[in-house]
């Protein structure tokens, strides 16, 4: 089915995707065969269907990974056996605007889309307003080169066809607001569940560095550095560290929403998820909040090793004024600090108020 | 370092690394304004954890850096876990609700219509292609 060949030498990398392509063939060949016996009135060509494919090769194989060389036919292959074809079949269809296509769409999904879209809207006009926008989105209103330019044309079958809507009513949603209101927040209208997620409070320690003073200048040079320390600690980690740093500080993701992200078996993050967890000899087979909030430990005090070792080895400060730093860092805004710029490695440079 | 003193080191940097991110989000947004976004798809895609490693990479990269696609992905994560999409049911109708829906729809074609997405891993459409508004037309021919 797959030509595992080697790949040839001395070619052109698209004359090297149209070989890995055509010899993906006969496995496109049944994939389409399948689709059109299960959806005989849907009128898509094994053409039309193959350049969608190619679409979706070119995208995520080609265009997500540019400088790579081409794609072999075996990674072509595992990557059409994992694309949701008859959803990608459907909405091929339902892009050249065939009415059974529409048919079979509007009986699966309508529900769907109504109460998701209900479900964002909070119910109302708004939810019926949304509901039409998609529908008109999805249908397309604007032709280039005397193709309407449909929403399904966007769809490659990567995800499902329902995850894809949900993006589709969400993005609509969001517009209908923004069109509604200057600033939308999204809190506002979305749940936040009933978990009440642990925000991070201003540590004890620091509220107990009381009314300290100190002259601005020195003030803003131990601030500047902390700030460089903690930037140069975060632009350290790894980029999935990163990410789910922010899904959990600035998006306000619970733990057991990380958690079902790094649970789904084929995300790339549960993947990176399991060697960091692997090395640290925490195997998660079934990823639960307490695993995660152990990884974010794990990230905090990697953070904090790199932050001590920036203001100690790049700035030269010693230990008591990497305490004064993160005091600061931590500090109220109307809180006083006051500092002993004579202070050695071995005295305090906080000192309690008078 | 004891214990007691490393819980209260690590929520110290908890918090510093709590304010630090926020604080740089909305200064990031205006100083780097990424006119590329992630389309549906990708985010999908990557919401339902389809994406192989490789692929996965310039997603990452840009949610790292983009925060309205990273707050979109964010959105879909947590709706999805509130979501119960179990109970929809599957409508058993003619088609004629669906054929008198596609000639409302191919009525509308008229009215002007932006496309808001920017497809990240996609070439856009050349510019020098007329763009019409599409005259309207019964679904049928549309095929």
């Amino acid at each position: 089915m797959i030509d595992n060949r080697t790949r040839p030498v001395n070619k052109s990398p698209d004359a090297e995707l149209i070989e890995s392509l055509a010899a993906c063939a006969t496995q496109l060949d049944e994939i389409y065969a399948d689709c059109a016996a299960t959806y005989s009135d849907f009128d898509l060509s094994a053409a039309d269907f193959r350049e969608a494919v190619t679409r979706a090769v070119n995208k995520y194989l080609v265009g997500s990974a540019p400088g790579k060389s081409s794609p072999s036919a075996q990674e072509i292959g595992r990557f059409v056996a994992e694309l949701q074809v008859r959803d990608l079949y459907l909405a091929l269809a339902c892009a050249r605007g065939n009415e059974p296509a529409w048919w079979e769409f509007d009986r699966k999904h309508r529900s769907f889309i109504e109460s998701w879209a209900r479900h964002l809207a909070r119910g109302g006009t708004d939810a019926d307003e949304a509901i039409d926008a998609v529908y008109v989105e999805l249908f397309g209103t604007k032709t280039v080169g005397g193709v309407r330019q449909s929403k399904f044309r966007t769809y490659t079958g990567r995800g499902t066809l329902r995850g894809w809507l949900r993006t589709v009513i969400l993005h609509a949603v969001v517009d209908l607001y923004r069109g509604q209101h200057d600033e939308i927040s999204l809190d506002d209208w979305c749940a936040s569940g009933d978990e009440t997620r642990e925000r991070p409070a201003r540590p004890g320690a620091m509220q107990g560095t009381e009314e300290l003073m100190m002259t601005s200048v020195v003030r803003e040079r131990y601030r500047a550095a902390t700030m460089a320390a903690l930037d140069q600690s975060l632009a350290a980690l790894d980029e999935h560290e990163t990410l789910l740093l922010l899904y959990y500080h600035v998006e306000g993701l619970k733990l057991r929403e990380i958690a079902r992200i790094v649970e789904e078996p084929r995300s790339p993050i549960r993947r990176w998820f399991q060697r960091q967890s692997k090395r640290s000899s925490d195997p998660p087979s079934r990823v639960h909040e307490s695993t995660v909030m152990r990884w974010l430990e794990r990230v905090y005090r990697k953070v904090s090793h790199r932050f001590h070792a920036e203001l100690s080895d790049k700035h030269g400060l010693n230990a008591a004024e990497i305490e004064l730093c993160k005091a600061i860092a931590a500090e109220d805004p109307e809180q006083n600090v006051r500092l002993n710029p004579r202070a050695t490695e071995n005295e305090s440079v906080i000192e309690g108020s008078s | 370092m004891t214990g007691e003193k490393a819980k209260k080191e690590t929520e110290t940097i908890r918090y510093l690394v709590d304010q630090r991110l926020k604080a740089r989000v909305p200064a990031e947004s205006l100083a780097e304004p990424l006119d590329v976004h992630l389309d549906e798809d990708a985010m999908c895609a990557f919401v339902e954890g389809r994406l192989e490693e490789a692929e996965s990479l310039p997603v990452i990269s840009h949610l790292v850096a983009c925060a309205p696609c990273r707050y979109t992905t964010a959105q879909l994560i947590r709706l999805e876990s509130q979501f119960d999409s179990g109970n929809e049911s599957i409508a058993d109708e003619s088609p004629e609700p669906v054929r008198s829906l596609l000639e409302r729809l191919a009525a509308r074609a008229s009215l002007s219509f932006e496309e808001d997405a920017v497809f990240a891993y996609q070439s856009p459409e050349p510019d020098d292609k007329p763009v019409t508004e599409e005259t309207p037309k019964k679904p049928e021919e549309s095929k």
